[in-house]
C-alpha cells in the first residue's frame, strides 16, 4: 500500500502500485482539479505540483511517491497561499489563490478543461519568478515542463493576462 | 380547500389562464408562479418524429413556467436546452438579454438550468446561442413581461402604457408592487406556441411575435457581467461530466477495430489471472471491456486489444492523394448542385472578355475538432427500460432521440445529463459524441451503470472529423483593374453524420448514412454557407458540389472518414479560398487588398469594419506582394494580409502580420487585429475572451492541423502527431468590438474568428514572398516545398 500526500492530508491508497497518480486523485480521493487529457503527458490538463514542481499525474505511478512528498492539486490552491503567507486556520478558510483570482477577474476560462493544469504552471512560475517577462510567460508554459500546456479554446491571451495579474496580486500580498 | 376561479385572456400569440385563490378554513397557498403541468400536453408543440407521441421526462415547451420562472421572493430562474461548451452565453448573455425582456437586474437572475433533457424545455444545440438576435429565451421573456404588464395594469387599475417597470417593480397611479408580489398566491399559465422537432438538431422554436424591449431602453445589455461558471471551475467547486460516479458503476474502455472498415474476426481472450475482476462485452464488431477500478479497465483493455482479430481494409485514398481522388474519383453527381442567391450577370462573358484572369484551386485539409479531453459518458441502463447518460453533449435532446433509436425504445425512456467539459466545438452538436452509445450498450450488456472514457487516440482516430474541400475560383478583371465577374465552384463531402460510432459497430439502428435522406444534414448537398457580400462586382455565379464521406461506400462498416460539422462549418471550407483569391486578384489588379474590398462593396459595415481594422493594425496601404518579397533564404520575409466574412448577423475583419523562414518554411504569426460588429455587443469582456480564443483556433488550424490517415484510418493519434498551436505561437493581439445601437440586434461572436486567420495568414505568405499557398495548412514542409518550386 503506498502512502501519499494530498493537499497537506495523508492518504493510504488502495490502488495497486503501479496505478497513474491521476485516477488515484480522481477516482479515490474525489478531487476534479486534474483532469484526464492525453494519458501521455503531452497536455498538462492532469498536472499538479509535487514539492512546487509541476508533474504530470497522468504517468506517475503511485508507487514512486513518498508520504513526504506534497502533492499539490487545484483544491490546495487555496491553503498552500495562506501557508505561504503564514495565515492561521481561520483567515485562511474563505480565501483563493491570487492565481485562482486572477483567473476569475481576468475571465480566463473557455471550456476551462485544461485550466486547472494551467493554474498549476503558474503558482509553479510565480512562485519562483514574481514578476515574470511575456517570454519567461511562454516558456513557462510551453518548453520547460514535460510538454507544451495546451489550449484547444485557445486560450492563451487570457492566460498570459491573468499570470501578469496573478504577479499583481500577489505582490500586494493579496 | 381552495376555491379556484378560472379565466384565460390572450397576451400576443399566448394564452394567459389563471386561477385565483381564495384562501378559507386556514389553509394556505404559498403561491409560486407560472406554475402548470410538468408534462407535455400536445398544445402548439409539432409531436416529435422520433415516435410520434408526446415525451414522458421532458418539460412542457409551450408551458411558460418551462423556460422562466418568476418566485414570490422576486428571483428569476431561466432554462434552456443550450449547454455551455466556453462560450458563456447561458450564464451571461442569456442573463442579461432576459433582464433586459423583464426590466429585472442581472443579479435577480440567480439559476439558469441547461442541458438537462428533463429540466429544459427546448433542445438544439450548443452554437447559434443569440439567435440572429431573437433566441427563444428572449420571445420566452418578452412574452412573459407582457403577461406581467397585463397583470399589473389590472391590478392597478390603470392602462398598460401608464406602468413603469425597473428591476422587477411595476409602478404607475401613485403605486408600485414587485412581480414576486403579482404572481403571489395565482396560479398562472402561460401557454406559448413553439414549432419544431425536440430531439431534432434544430430543436424547438418560440413562435409569435410579443413587443420586444427598444434597444435604446437596454440598460444590462452591453455591460460585461462576469460568467458564474468560470469561478465554480477556477475553484474546483464544478462537477464535471467526468466527475460522475454512479453506485455500483464499472469502468470501461473500448477495443476499437483496426481498421476504419474493418470487421471483426475474433476476441482476444482476456487474461483472468492478471484481470480477474474484468469482464469483455461483445456486440456485433463492438468490443469493450468493464471492470470495477479505472485503470484495470484501461490495462485489461490494452490485453484484449492485443489478442483480438480483425479483417483488413484498405479503402481510403490516404493523405497523398485526397485532393486528386476527390476530383477524380468521387461522385459528385450524388445531390443537386446548389446556387447562391447572389448569382447574378454573365460570368461566361466577362471572363471571355477580361483584361486580366485569375484562376486557381484552393485546398482545405480534414481537421479534428481535437477536444482537450477525449469524450466520455456515464450510462445506467436500468432494467425497467429508462435511461439516464451522464456527459458532455451539445445537444443532448438529440442524443436522447439517437438513443432511442439504437434501442428500439421512445425517447420517454430516456433521459440525458449534461455536465461541463471540454469544448467540442460542433463536434456533437447533433447529439453525438463518441462514448454515450458505448455506455448504454455496455451498461445493458452488464446490468450496471458503466462509465466509458475514450484514450486519446481513439478519440482522434474514431471520431468524425471536419469535412476537406476544395475550390475552383476565376475572377476577371476590366481593364479599369476592377473585378468584373466571379465564380468560385465548391466541393466537399457530406459534414454531417451523426450516426453513433457505437451503434453502428454494434450493429444497432441508427439514424440514415449521409446522403440517406433530404435537406441540410442528411443529404450530400453542399449548400452555400458564405454570404455573398461584395455587392458591386456586376457578375456573380457561387455553386457548391458535394458527395458522399471518403470511404463511406467502400467501408463494410459503411462509415470511412465520417464528417462533422465544425466552429464555423462549411463557411469555414467556402470563405477561405474565397478570401484569399480576393487578395490574390487585388494583387493581379495591383490595388491594395483592404481598398479593394471596400471597392466592391456597398454594405456600410462591411465597409466599416474594414476601415477599424485597417486602423487598428496600422496598416500600409499598398499593393501586395511588398517591395522586397522574398522566397529564398535564411532570413525572415514579412508580411500581411486581411480577410473578411459575415456570420450570424456579425461582420468580421482579420489583419495577420506573420514572419517566414523561407530556408525552413516557418512562419510566425507576429501581429493578430481582429475587428468585430455584431450589432448590439451584449458583454463586451466576454465577447473579447471567445473572440481571442476563436483567432488562437484559427492560428493553430492555419499553421498546424490536418488529420492524417493512410488507406485504413486515421493515422494522427496523439498531440505530436496531430499537432496544435502553443502559447509560444501567441500574436500581439488586438481585438476591435464595434458596438452600434443602430443596428437594433445582436449577433454571434462564438464562432467565425477560427476561419479568418487562414486566408490572412496565406494572404500574407503571398505578400511576404510573392507565392501564392493555395493549400492548407501552412506547415514547415508544405510552405518549403511551394518556396522551392
Amino acid at each position: 500500500m503506498v502512502t501519499i500526500t494530498v493537499n497537506g492530508v495523508r492518504h493510504e491508497i488502495q490502488a495497486k502500485d503501479d496505478t497513474p497518480l491521476l485516477y488515484v486523485l480522481r477516482n479515490d480521493l474525489q478531487l476534479s482539479g486534474p483532469q484526464f487529457g492525453c494519458g501521455l503527458a503531452q497536455c498538462g490538463a492532469c498536472s499538479v505540483l509535487i514539492d512546487g514542481k509541476e508533474v504530470r499525474s497522468c504517468v506517475t505511478p503511485i508507487s514512486t511517491l513518498t508520504a513526504k512528498q506534497e502533492i499539490t492539486t487545484l483544491e490546495g490552491l487555496p491553503a498552500r497561499w495562506a501557508k505561504l503567507k503564514g495565515l492561521s486556520r481561520e483567515q485562511a478558510k474563505d480565501i483563493l489563490h491570487p492565481v485562482q483570482q486572477a483567473w476569475i477577474e481576468e475571465q480566463t476560462p473557455l471550456c476551462g478543461f485544461c485550466q486547472s493544469g494551467m493554474m498549476m504552471v503558474a503558482t509553479e512560475l510565480l512562485e519562483k519568478n514574481s514578476n515574470p517577462t511575456d517570454a519567461q510567460i511562454k516558456a513557462a508554459f510551453t518548453t520547460e515542463g514535460p510538454s507544451p500546456h495546451l489550449c484547444r479554446c485557445g486560450s492563451y491571451v487570457a492566460i498570459m493576462d491573468a499570470v501578469k495579474h496573478a504577479a499583481s496580486l500577489m505582490g500586494k500580498g493579496k | 380547500m381552495t376555491n379556484a376561479a378560472e379565466n384565460t385572456v390572450k397576451v400576443y400569440e399566448a394564452t394567459l389562464s389563471r386561477r385565483q385563490f381564495v384562501k378559507t378554513g386556514g389553509a394556505l397557498f404559498v403561491g409560486v408562479a407560472f406554475v402548470g403541468p410538468s408534462l407535455l400536453k400536445a398544445q402548439g408543440f409539432q409531436a416529435p418524429k422520433v415516435t410520434g407521441a408526446p415525451f414522458k421526462n421532458s418539460l412542457d415547451p409551450t408551458q411558460l413556467n418551462s423556460w422562466i420562472e418568476i418566485h414570490p421572493d422576486n428571483t428569476v430562474l431561466i432554462r434552456t436546452g443550450k449547454s455551455d461548451f466556453g462560450q458563456g452565453t447561458t450564464f451571461t448573455a442569456y442573463r442579461q438579454i432576459v433582464a433586459d425582456e423583464l426590466s429585472v437586474s442581472f443579479e435577480s437572475i440567480t439559476t439558469v438550468i441547461a442541458g438537462h433533457t428533463d429540466q429544459t424545455p427546448d433542445g438544439s444545440g450548443a452554437f447559434d446561442f443569440l439567435g440572429r438576435g431573437t433566441p427563444n429565451i428572449r420571445k420566452a421573456a418578452a412574452y412573459t413581461y407582457q403577461a406581467l404588464l397585463d397583470l399589473a395594469s389590472e391590478r392597478f387599475n390603470i392602462p398598460k402604457d401608464q406602468l413603469i417597470a425597473k428591476d422587477g417593480v411595476f409602478s404607475g397611479g401613485g403605486k408600485s408592487m414587485s412581480y414576486g408580489d403579482l404572481v403571489k398566491d395565482q396560479q398562472l399559465k402561460l401557454t406559448i406556441p413553439v414549432t419544431g422537432d425536440l430531439t431534432g438538431i434544430m430543436g424547438l422554436r418560440v413562435e409569435g411575435n410579443p413587443p420586444m424591449k427598444p434597444v435604446s431602453a437596454y440598460t444590462v445589455i452591453g455591460k460585461s457581467h462576469p460568467n458564474s461558471i468560470i469561478t465554480s471551475k477556477v475553484t474546483a467547486k464544478e462537477t464535471w461530466a467526468t466527475d460522475i460516479r454512479l453506485p455500483g458503476m464499472l469502468h470501461g474502455r473500448m477495443v476499437h477495430p483496426k481498421t476504419l472498415g474493418s470487421t471483426l474476426v475474433s476476441v482476444g481472450q482476456l487474461d483472468k489471472s492478471k484481470f480477474p475482476n474484468s469482464q469483455v462485452v461483445v456486440k456485433g464488431n463492438l468490443v469493450g471491456v468493464v471492470a470495477p477500478t479505472e485503470w484495470e479497465a484501461i490495462q485489461a483493455s490494452q490485453q484484449v486489444a492485443t489478442a483480438t482479430k480483425w479483417s483488413e481494409w484498405k479503402g481510403l485514398p490516404g493523405n497523398e492523394k485526397l485532393y486528386d481522388s476527390l476530383r477524380k474519383e468521387a461522385d459528385w453527381t450524388t445531390a443537386q448542385v446548389t446556387k447562391s442567391g447572389a448569382t447574378k450577370g454573365d460570368v461566361p462573358a466577362a471572363l471571355a472578355s477580361a483584361k486580366k484572369k485569375l484562376s486557381a484551386t484552393y485546398h482545405f485539409p480534414f481537421m479534428k475538432h481535437a477536444p482537450i479531453g477525449p469524450t466520455m459518458a456515464v450510462a445506467d441502463v436500468n432494467p425497467d427500460g429508462t435511461v439516464h447518460i451522464h456527459t458532455h453533449n451539445q445537444n443532448p435532446q438529440a442524443l436522447r432521440g439517437e438513443i432511442a433509436i439504437m434501442l428500439g425504445t421512445s425517447p420517454d425512456h430516456v433521459i440525458v445529463h449534461t455536465h461541463p467539459g471540454a469544448g467540442h466545438y460542433g463536434r456533437s452538436n447533433g447529439g453525438n459524441s463518441g462514448a454515450e452509445d458505448d455506455a448504454v450498450i455496455l451498461s445493458q450488456a452488464v446490468g450496471k451503470p458503466v462509465r466509458v472514457q475514450w484514450m486519446r487516440a481513439e478519440d482522434l482516430q474514431w471520431s468524425t472529423q471536419s469535412p476537406a474541400a476544395f475550390a475552383d475560383v476565376e475572377f476577371a478583371l476590366d481593364e479599369k483593374g476592377r473585378i468584373a465577374g466571379y465564380q468560385i465552384d465548391h466541393y466537399m463531402p457530406a459534414f454531417q453524420d451523426d450516426r453513433p460510432i457505437g451503434a453502428i459497430l454494434a450493429g444497432l439502428p441508427t439514424m440514415p448514412a449521409p446522403g440517406g435522406g433530404a435537406g441540410f444534414f442528411l443529404s450530400t448537398a453542399n449548400f452555400l454557407s458564405d454570404p455573398w457580400f461584395y455587392d458591386l462586382i456586376p457578375n456573380v455565379a457561387e455553386r457548391g458540389h458535394g458527395t458522399f464521406q471518403v470511404g463511406q461506400k467502400a467501408s463494410p462498416l459503411a462509415i470511412g472518414l465520417r464528417d462533422h460539422s465544425m466552429r464555423t462549418p462549411g463557411q469555414y471550407q467556402q470563405n477561405y479560398p474565397r478570401e484569399l483569391a480576393f487578395s490574390e486578384a487585388a494583387a493581379l489588379a495591383g490595388a491594395d487588398p483592404i481598398q479593394f474590398r471596400i471597392d466592391h462593396a456597398k454594405e456600410e459595415r462591411l465597409i466599416n469594419v474594414l476601415k477599424q481594422v485597417r486602423d487598428a493594425s496600422r496598416w500600409d496601404t499598398r499593393p501586395s506582394p511588398r517591395a522586397g518579397a522574398k522566397s529564398t533564404g535564411s532570413t525572415l520575409a514579412r508580411g500581411r494580409g486581411v480577410s473578411a466574412m459575415f456570420r450570424s448577423g456579425t461582420y468580421w475583419a482579420c489583419v495577420c502580420e506573420i514572419a517566414v523562414t523561407p530556408s525552413t518554411g516557418a512562419i510566425a504569426v507576429e501581429k493578430y487585429t481582429i475587428a468585430v460588429d455584431p450589432g448590439i455587443v451584449v458583454n463586451p469582456a466576454q465577447l473579447k475572451r471567445q473572440v481571442e480564443g476563436g483567432a488562437m483556433m484559427g492560428i493553430s488550424h492555419a499553421l498546424y492541423e490536418e488529420a492524417m490517415f493512410d488507406e485504413s484510418g486515421i493515422t494522427s493519434r496523439d498531440w505530436n502527431t496531430y499537432p496544435i498551436a502553443k502559447m509560444t505561437d501567441t500574436p500581439e493581439m488586438k481585438v476591435v468590438l464595434i458596438h452600434d445601437l443602430k443596428v437594433g440586434a445582436y449577433g454571434g461572436g462564438s464562432e467565425a474568428a477560427n476561419a479568418l486567420a487562414a486566408p490572412a495568414i496565406a494572404a500574407a505568405l503571398h505578400d511576404a514572398t510573392g507565392k501564392a499557398c493555395r493549400r492548407l495548412p501552412l506547415k514547415r514542409g508544405y510552405v518549403q516545398q511551394l518556396l522551392k518550386s
